[in-house]
């Protein structure tokens, strides 16, 4: 797991790949044309158009690549499975001293109330922390482990549980769980989700607002809005835009600029049909490079219109209650013994049909079974014990 | 045309009763061998159990508290589980040999000195593990031994178990007797 996703990572490689065989084929031509004069800013052109021309080649091959390392990633977990030379015992020792609750957030990153709960109530009564009866729960001094094997959250659950208070604890629970287990290295968070201050979604605005108006810009000269790049600097100008601001305008005037130039020389009075056009493209390979700046506006002025829908989005799936983590390495380790284990319960045994009181023939092979959603019944059976103690 | 459309119906079938054929084979080959690996689990687990017994009679031979009889008992025992052709049979063998070792194990509980001996207590919790492993791959060969008898027996797969030479596995119990006193007669 770790190989594909250290893969995954060095995906970006591909734009440096294409990136290096463009300067080799294009890079020489290029800068003879711009003489010695205009070297320095000749090979930054080149630069920025190479860059560009690499992201928009390599997107492609990018996504697919990715694509192909998710199914593998995918095709790897479903195929964890029992390995004959292994000892029976080997992914239940691998996964001695993770909680049920962690076991539940490395499958998926997130922690489901009923399912975890129900899993931590059987091993607290496997272990004689607690017992249950008429839908109530009581604490037992009859454990055979330490206390000190009860982490937190641990501690915490069993006194909701033996209150009466879980309901209204669970968000805390839930917390504390995750809390421990970025404690112990499983997981650490996501970059896009750290803060919350107001500040940082003010910045967000005005960095949308500057890439809107910046991808924006070569419109202005390829629809005709200012044909003339000093017409267009002037009225910057007029409108008190800085200077430096203004020369950054000015080359993506440019870029606009040169992208038309290569619509008029295939289609100078403007009334080519659409297969004209094609062919003229196709007939001039050089001119695919105009194609690509144009598509990679045209695709970056979507993608940044858009870009308030996807936070949204993003935002409604963080309330809707997505842990906001990232497995760590240790944690991508964990996770292949965990989908081992749950392949494994899948494929050996029956335990998607047990019920409670095949804990006592199990041991915590049912708890697994439980946490890893091989078995509801038990969860149905949980949970109906619960709600009966309330009413 | 009639002739066609009946050839093309016809084929149609055959490739549709080949690919089920097909699917239920390897259906049945892969529970199979799922079983097959769990009678191997069995396996592991009773010869690393056999593993244990000379270090056990060894420690226990210093205090000459058995009949010369159990010794050699149990190491015939210990043997016959380990040359048995097959994990069921070393599983059948091995009862047998769990009888005489609870035997021995209930005779050392009247020796103190015994029952103070680091190394006697190592090696009988290690047993006790491995008897717990034992259990457990029981279970797990049980659910998977289920499974493979369920799937010959329910259609389409029932029509062709046989004659692929995919027969019902009998699953492994604890013979009731067991639950009485323990008994040895030599």
């Amino acid at each position: 797991m770790n190989i594909i996703e250290k893969k995954k990572r060095r995906a970006w490689w591909i734009f440096l790949f294409i990136m290096g065989i463009l300067t080799v084929l294009f890079g020489p031509g290029s800068l003879g044309r711009a003489g010695k004069d205009g070297l320095i800013a000749g090979i930054l052109y080149f630069l920025f158009l190479d860059a560009l021309t690499a992201f928009l080649i390599g997107m492609i091959p990018f996504y697919f690549y990715k694509a192909y390392l998710d199914g593998m990633k995918k095709e790897a977990l479903q195929n964890c499975s029992f390995i004959t030379v292994s000892n029976l015992d080997y992914y239940r020792d691998k996964l001695t001293g993770l909680r049920p609750a962690e076991i539940s957030l490395l499958m998926d990153l997130e922690l489901e109330t009923d399912k975890d709960i129900s899993a931590c109530i059987m091993q607290y009564e496997e272990q004689g922390f607690i017992t249950g009866c008429d839908g109530k729960y009581y604490k037992t001094r009859t454990h055979s482990a330490p206390d000190e094997t009860l982490c937190r959250s641990d501690k915490f659950l069993i006194e909701c549980l033996t209150l009466g208070t879980l309901d209204e604890n669970i968000p805390k629970w839930k917390s504390m769980v995750t809390e421990e287990a970025k404690e112990k290295g499983l997981f650490e968070d996501r970059k896009t989700f750290a803060g919350k201050t107001t500040w940082r979604t003010g910045a967000a605005i005005v960095v949308w607002l500057i890439a809107l108006i910046a991808v924006l810009m070569p419109f202005t000269c390829i629809s005709g809005i200012y044909p003339d790049k000093e017409a267009f600097l002037v009225q910057m100008q007029q409108n008190n835009v800085p200077e430096p601001l203004r020369n950054g305008a000015g080359m993506l005037w440019e870029a606009g600029n040169f992208i038309k130039s290569t619509m008029t020389e295939i289609d100078e009075t403007g009334d080519a049909e659409f297969g004209e056009q094609a062919s003229g493209y196709y007939n001039s390979p050089a001119k695919f490079l105009r194609v690509a700046v144009y598509v990679f506006f045209l695709g970056a002025a979507m993608f940044v219109i858009l870009l308030p829908v996807l936070y949204i989005q993003k935002r409604r799936a963080r309330i809707n209650g997505r842990v906001p983590l990232k497995r760590t390495p240790l944690g991508e380790e964990y996770t292949e013994l965990v989908y081992g284990m749950k392949n494994f319960i899948h494929d050996y045994s029956n335990l998607g049909e047990a019920e409670k009181e095949a804990l006592a023939l199990w041991d915590d092979y049912v708890i697994y079974a439980v946490v890893l959603e091989e078995n509801k019944k038990i969860i149905e059976e949980i949970m109906q014990v619960k709600k009966g103690g309330k009413s | 045309m009639m002739v066609y459309i009946i050839t093309a119906a016809v084929v149609i079938l055959v490739v549709i009763f080949v690919v089920m054929v097909i699917k239920c084979y390897n259906k049945l080959t892969v529970l199979k061998n799922m079983v097959d690996n769990q009678a191997s689990q069995i396996d592991v687990q009773l010869k690393r159990k056999a593993e244990l017994i000379p270090n056990l009679v060894d420690t226990t031979k210093g205090y000459s508290i058995y009949e010369k009889e159990t010794l050699e008992e149990v190491v015939r025992l210990r043997g016959m589980v380990s040359g048995a052709d097959d994990a069921l049979e070393s599983y059948r063998v091995d009862h047998e040999l769990t009888k005489v070792l609870h035997y021995m194990s209930a005779v050392c509980e009247q020796y103190p000195e015994l029952k103070a001996n680091a190394n006697y207590l190592k090696l009988q919790e290690e047993l006790s593990a491995t008897e717990d492993k034992i259990s457990k791959a029981r279970q797990f060969y049980n659910d998977v031994v289920t499974k493979y008898n369920v799937a010959i027996m329910t259609f389409p797969q029932s029509l062709f178990a046989k004659k692929m030479g995919f027969l019902r596995q009998p699953l492994l119990e604890v013979p009731d007797k067991d639950t009485g006193n323990i008994k040895i007669h030599f």
